[in-house]
């Protein structure tokens, strides 16, 4: 199947470990630990992923399209040369974008609902 | 840090041996950086902690992934036994219809073909949907049979066992780039 053909709708909902991967690779491409603490500094530590959970999500993303490994290497000087580094495919960017917009929508549901205030607790209806 | 970096790679072992090779070595690495950045006492035994559990449900979902993964059944050998299966499978359908029996009993006849079948079809396209597919194919004629002949299944345990461990054997193509 080529990515053409692939629609980025069948990915979705993300898992939460995906999308914070592809939120992490959005602003360019980056080695595991540099994905590791963009998503901390993301989330204000709130979601912080073990290597087993990133590159468990990695492998799957890569097997999706949604990643791919980098061949451009840094300046060895700068880093080290053995890291892998990885970025969002064209495929990813699209199925990032589809997930954002979704997520975009559900909020929107909710704001008009009035679900944060509703659900306070002393309203009859809150769990 | 030496310490802790070979006791975490041994516990690596925990993963399936193809993750292992492909993502052991970055994994290490991520370990070390972490333990770099938030170790020394109290913190040491943080990442150590956050590994554990992190090291318990991944490499859980890995083996399960690996268990059911139709995309490392690249060995022809293994599509021809699931072909096998299926056409049997089609083939006693055909022979329920005949034998007058009723429709439920037709619809079983057919129903693991059509899914082993299709589930084959499928498996580069959507494997999770494929791999599914398979598995309910072979399990709907296994408990059949263990029902009507309890004999049969002991055969395909053995048939199954020794075709598992030809699967164990094969690998999937190592990524070009990987």
């Amino acid at each position: 199947m080529t990515e053409a053909e692939k629609e980025p709708s069948d990915l979705l909902p993300l898992p939460p470990a995906q999308l914070h991967i592809l939120l992490a690779l959005a602003d360019g491409e980056k080695h595991g630990y540099a994905v590791m603490s963009e998503v901390e500094r993301m989330t204000d530590g709130e979601v912080s992923m073990g290597p087993g959970t990133l590159y468990g999500a990695i492998k799957r993303m890569l097997n999706a399209d949604l990643i791919e490994e980098s061949d451009d290497r840094p300046d060895p000087e700068l880093d080290d040369e053995r890291r892998r580094y990885y970025r969002v495919s064209g495929f990813g960017a699209r199925v990032l974008t589809a997930e954002l917009a979704r997520l975009e929508q559900l909020v929107r549901a909710a704001e008009a609902k009035k679900v944060a205030s509703r659900l306070q607790p002393g309203w009859e209806g809150a769990p | 840090m030496m310490r802790s970096d070979r006791l975490y790679r041994a516990m690596l072992l925990v993963y399936p041996e193809e993750h292992r090779r492909r993502y052991g070595d970055p994994m290490a690495q991520l370990f070390r950086d972490r333990l770099r950045r938030d170790g020394g006492g109290i913190g040491t035994a943080r990442v150590w902690v956050h590994a554990g559990f992190d090291l318990a449900g991944s490499a859980f979902r890995e083996r399960l992934e690996t268990a059911m993964n139709v995309q490392t059944w690249t060995n022809r050998w293994w599509e021809a036994t699931v072909i096998l299966y299926g056409v049997t499978q089609a083939v006693m359908g055909v022979v329920i219809v005949g034998n007058d029996h009723p429709d439920w009993a037709i619809a079983l006849g057919f129903l693991p073909a059509v899914l082993l079948l299709g589930g084959l079809a499928l498996r580069a396209s959507r494997r999770a949907v494929a791999s599914t597919m398979i598995i309910v194919g072979s399990l709907i004629p296994a408990i059949a049979f263990w029902m009507i002949y309890p004999f049969v299944l002991g055969a395909i345990v053995i048939i199954g066992g020794l075709s598992s461990g030809k699967i164990g054997r094969t690998r999937a193509p190592e990524p070009a780039s990987a």
